[in-house]
């Protein structure tokens, strides 16, 4: 039986499952755009010929390897309206081409239905028209239609999923659904596949359990990274820092000295700088979501959140510019800075005076017992808040 | 004796960058200037603050602690807080929930006020004086 598939990455209203202008489809989840998570699966389902996925994004925004020859289909650009024309002309060039039965898919929701048991129930239960739904009974924008029904296709598309022509038979799906529509559900979905309770798997080697490390990243012997948590191919995770609860960073994310990040996904390319406290977050694009206070706040200073360039040799030639001002910035800064050191009246006064630290300490001389040797002074207190410290 | 100090309410602008800010610090340096200063700013209006912004709000914080004054928080905006808490400065201020909140904590530990006037301002009642006047400054006695 030939069997093709239409992937729709759009949405039914505009300025809807976009985070920073663009479709979550497209955004990574530990080190994959959530589109690839879904052409994949298609890919592995045995009954599947082809693949033609429609995208209003245009291709400069495409995810690396869409071009090359990897079996995730073909893909077709269309802006605003005419993407649920393209949509449907996709479904005529495959009924041309012979196909009897064509899966329809809007990223929109991430679901982990298995397309093969769709496909199987639409053609043993000879339905014209199957959508999966929830266990509400609302539908998660997964369809089959036959090749002979073009009109009912037709009237789909031109509607945007949203409304059906005729009769149209349930596939009830009780599994994992994300519905993607806010900076939560993209946070969600990473912390289920770190968590590994879903189908989506970190794509890097897991160094030790629970970290899973991409390509290319760097990460200094002085910082920390506690599992489960994900460093994206290309990632830098600068000396001090602490990266923990879950966090994703995916490629090219920078993370600058003592910066700590907690509970918190990453856009590609993001800048979090030096000696921040980012916590229960996505960010990226010189944006914060920060989802306890579920707030948007944009930042223009991009010492705090900034912004990589995705050109590899603007981000090189940026490196080795910061790396040649260094020095002759410090020794500017030696020459001119104020000394903050206080010279002593008389030298050999100075000298002859027994050192501040050889003395006991002001507090120790109060406490009225004295303290054992290995025993730790009662009027000590030690704040402890990450592993680390 | 304990004598009742002012205690200055000010607006922040909506916008807390390097020109603002400087702007910002400007209008208030007779304030930090005045003897132990008693300040609160009112963070409401904050949409977008930068290092800038949370460097001016450490001098403020600087200079009047030098004064033996206090500069408190109040009716932080969700975007301020999120900035001050990536920057770890939140826990360096007091912050109320609002500019009468910030204003009543001034007088609510004072020993001497506490004998004679036990609160000034006991809670749930309206404050004298807490709406803030055109410039965005007002005073509580």
């Amino acid at each position: 039986m030939d069997v093709r598939a239409i992937v729709v990455l759009g949405a039914p209203e505009e300025s809807y499952e976009t985070i920073a202008g663009e479709s979550y489809a497209l955004a990574d989840v530990l080190g994959a755009p959530v589109v690839y998570r879904v052409l994949d699966r298609l890919k592995a389902t045995a009954e599947i010929n082809a693949i033609t996925v429609v995208t209003e994004a245009p291709p400069s925004t495409w995810p690396v390897g869409t071009t090359t020859a990897n079996g995730r289909g073909t893909w077709v650009q269309a802006a605003g309206d005419q993407l649920w024309r393209a949509a449907e002309q996709a479904f005529e060039d495959h009924c041309q081409n012979g196909a009897e039965q064509i899966l329809i898919i809007r990223i929109g929701p991430y679901t982990e239905l298995d397309f093969g048991d769709l496909i199987k129930y639409h053609t043993q239960q000879r339905h014209h028209v199957t959508a999966a739904v929830d266990t509400h009974g609302v539908p998660l924008d997964i369809y089959v239609i036959s090749g002979s029904r073009r009109n009912d296709a037709a009237y789909l598309f031109r509607h945007r999923l949203r409304q059906f022509r005729g009769r149209f038979e349930q596939y009830p799906f009780d599994g994992y659904t994300n519905r993607l529509t806010s900076p939560h559900d993209l946070r969600h979905l990473a912390v289920e596949g770190l968590m590994q309770r879903i189908q989506i798997k970190p794509e890097g080697t897991e160094i030790k359990p629970g970290v899973w490390v991409g390509r290319g990243a760097q990460i200094h012997r002085r910082s920390r990274v506690l599992s489960p948590a994900f460093i994206g191919a290309g990632c830098r995770v600068r000396a001090a820092s602490v990266i923990t609860r879950c966090s994703s960073l995916e490629h090219h994310t920078v993370v600058d000295c003592g910066t700590v990040v907690e509970n918190v996904s990453t856009l590609p390319f993001t800048y979090l700088g030096a000696g921040l406290d980012v916590t229960h977050s996505v960010v990226g694009r010189s944006r914060v979501w920060n989802l306890k206070r579920n707030v948007e706040v944009e930042f223009a200073d991009a010492r705090l959140i900034g912004e990589a360039s995705a050109n590899a040799p603007l981000r090189a030639l940026g490196s080795l510019l910061s790396l040649a001002s260094f020095f002759p910035a410090q020794f500017l800064r030696g020459l001119f800075a104020p000394s903050h050191r206080e010279c002593p009246a008389s030298l050999p006064g100075a000298i002859s005076t027994p050192a501040a630290a050889l003395e006991a300490p002001a507090a120790l001389k109060a406490s009225a017992p004295a303290v054992d040797a290995g025993e730790f002074p009662a009027n000590l207190v030690v704040a402890r808040r990450y592993g680390n410290e | 004796m304990e004598t009742s100090r002012p205690v200055i309410v000010k607006r922040m602008p909506d916008r807390l960058n390097q020109k603002q800010a400087r702007m910002f610090l400007h209008d208030i340096q007779p304030l930090l200037n005045t003897d132990r200063p008693q300040l609160v700013f009112d963070c409401s209006l904050i949409r977008q603050m930068d290092a800038a912004g949370v460097d001016m709000l450490l001098h403020c914080m600087a200079e009047v602690m030098k004064r033996d004054g206090e500069l408190k928080l109040a009716a932080v905006s969700p975007q301020a807080a999120v900035v001050l808490e990536l920057t770890r400065t939140d826990r360096l201020f007091e912050v109320f929930e609002t500019s009468g909140d910030a204003v009543k904590s001034f007088y609510r530990f004072l020993p001497n006020a506490m004998k004679n006037q036990p609160v000034p301002f006991p809670m749930g009642t309206p404050l004298p004086g807490d709406g803030t006047s055109t410039d965005g400054a007002s005073l509580a006695a």
